[in-house]
């Protein structure tokens, strides 16, 4: 997909995703304290901080924004959203830019987010839910090959225990879904 | 009491062991756990990060057959589905703008809802409805002795802290204090364990992981209990790596609070799934039973 998309494109679509999120304009009254990047667990392995992050958003730079691996290293743990004093909900903001980034196929290197998500949602949308091992098998050939013989260790371990299931569970509303949606990709 | 119950993915494949022992502890205390049928995924992390309409109706679609059945709580032991069912049921609060368009697909899937189930964690059941008291009264196997650090993760109580404390909820503590175990002091109980990051960004969920393990282990547990079966894996599973890593000693056992709850009350082990463990329990529980 085109990764040039032009910034001010990809700015508005911002507004709009903002817009869906409770209080998604609030980011205007960020105070830049920094308590979002000091709370983050991940933010030490992250190119742009969370608050340098509101920061470039404030400033228009989304798309730089994106090209950073910061909303990747998210694991929504919500602690910046608890702890912000101004109530920004910086968690459900990085969910909002991973699915800009996504949609704009905007992957940052080094990054193996995008690729998860990616067979998460099609092993949904085909099975009703997540079989785990199909899910990550799919996922490892194609983002971590080389890490392959260890993740089969484990695989192997938690199958003996009965903790890795090899056949789908049995979902029967397959229709049901499909009909979400249509009816979902019809509004959009 | 009967409760309509949501398992979700995980409890189905790499924490089966949970699931099951939230089945057979609930059973324990006269209650019953039943499973809400053909029920579809929550919309987890990796779907709300990529469709948000999608991931909320094929949510609430879970909450739509809750209601036609009658229930007024569905119940969920996972700490994500959990977030993901209860912010599903939080676009009939008013203030969600993709309202519309998820209300309608139900309705193009033959389904209705009007908000009105209420999503449940189960440690939140056990500590409301069953209550430690009660809970006491039923332990027939004291775990006096055992030092137990009680990590609850992240979304049980965040986003979401109206049951419980964001920075340091303590639902786990007071439900495994009915079995007599020490609960040891855990700055860390409500920090991150990396969630997905474990799949993609290994190195960092290791970190994170590690600095849990290890300060459970300052703390002088024997085991850590969890609520969740994504902080469980994490936690559990990947020790070896963290021993090879950073010189991380002996495994530490790390178990669905049911399971320990359920050892107190005199459920079977079989039915516990305490054989589905990675780090074997048996050693600790010959120490203190």
């Amino acid at each position: 997909m085109d990764t040039a998309t032009a910034p001010n494109v990809l700015s508005e679509e911002l507004v709009k995703e903002l817009d869906s999120i409770p209080d998604g304009d609030k980011i205007k009254l960020c105070i830049q304290c920094g308590t979002c990047s000091g709370s983050c667990p991940t933010s030490y392995a992250m190119d742009w901080s969370p608050r340098r992050v509101i920061a470039a958003l404030r400033a228009g730079c989304l798309d730089e924004v994106l090209r950073t691996n910061t909303v990747w290293l998210c694991a929504s743990c919500y602690v910046c959203t608890a702890r912000c004093p101004i109530g920004i909900q910086f968690t459900d903001m990085m969910y909002a830019l991973k699915r800009l980034g996504l949609k704009h196929g905007i992957d940052p290197p080094d990054v193996r987010g995008p690729r998860l998500m990616r067979e998460f949602v099609g092993e949904v949308d085909a099975s009703g839910r997540n079989a785990e091992a199909a899910m990550l098998t799919k996922y490892f050939l194609k983002a971590d090959p080389l890490g392959g013989p260890a993740n089969l260790r484990l695989a192997y371990r938690m199958w003996r225990k009965g903790r890795l299931k090899l056949r789908r569970q049995p979902f029967r509303a397959k229709a049901q879904l499909a009909a979400i949606s249509r009816s979902l990709e019809g509004e959009s | 009491m009967e409760y309509l119950f949501y398992p979700g993915c995980a409890l189905e494949a790499s924490s089966a062991h949970y699931g099951k022992s939230a089945k057979a502890t609930m059973a324990a205390l006269g209650s019953e756990l039943n499973e809400l049928d053909d029920w579809s995924c929550c919309g987890a992390t990796a779907y709300v990060g990529t469709d948000e309409d999608k991931s909320v109706a094929y949510s609430a679609r879970n909450l739509a057959l809750a209601q036609s059945q009658g229930a007024k709580d569905l119940v969920t032991a996972c700490n994500g589905c959990y977030v993901m069912l209860r912010k599903a049921n939080a676009c009939w609060s008013g203030s969600v703008t993709i309202h519309g368009h998820v209300s309608r697909a139900l309705e193009a899937a033959g389904l209705t809802y009007d908000g009105s189930v209420r999503v449940r964690h189960l440690a939140e059941v056990m500590l409301n409805d069953i209550g430690v008291e009660a809970i006491s009264a039923k332990v027939k196997a004291s775990l006096s002795g055992l030092k137990v650090a009680a990590y609850h993760g992240c979304q049980i109580s965040r986003p979401f802290d109206d049951v419980d404390n964001a920075e340091r909820p303590t639902m786990l503590n007071q439900l495994l204090a009915a079995t007599e175990a020490e609960v040891v002091p855990f700055p860390l109980t409500a920090r991150c364990c990396g969630g997905m990051l474990m799949t993609t960004r290994r190195e960092v969920a290791l970190d994170l992981v590690y600095n849990i393990l290890s300060c459970a282990r300052a703390k002088g547990a024997d085991c850590i209990a969890v609520a969740c079966p994504l902080c469980c894996v994490n936690l559990e599973c990947y020790q070896e790596s963290i021993s090879a890593r950073y010189g991380w000693g002996e495994p530490m056992p790390v178990v669905p609070f049911t399971q320990l709850l359920g050892i107190a009350l005199d459920v079977p082990a079989r039915e516990l799934g305490l054989d589905q463990c990675m780090v074997d329990v048996e050693p600790m529980l010959a120490r203190y039973l």
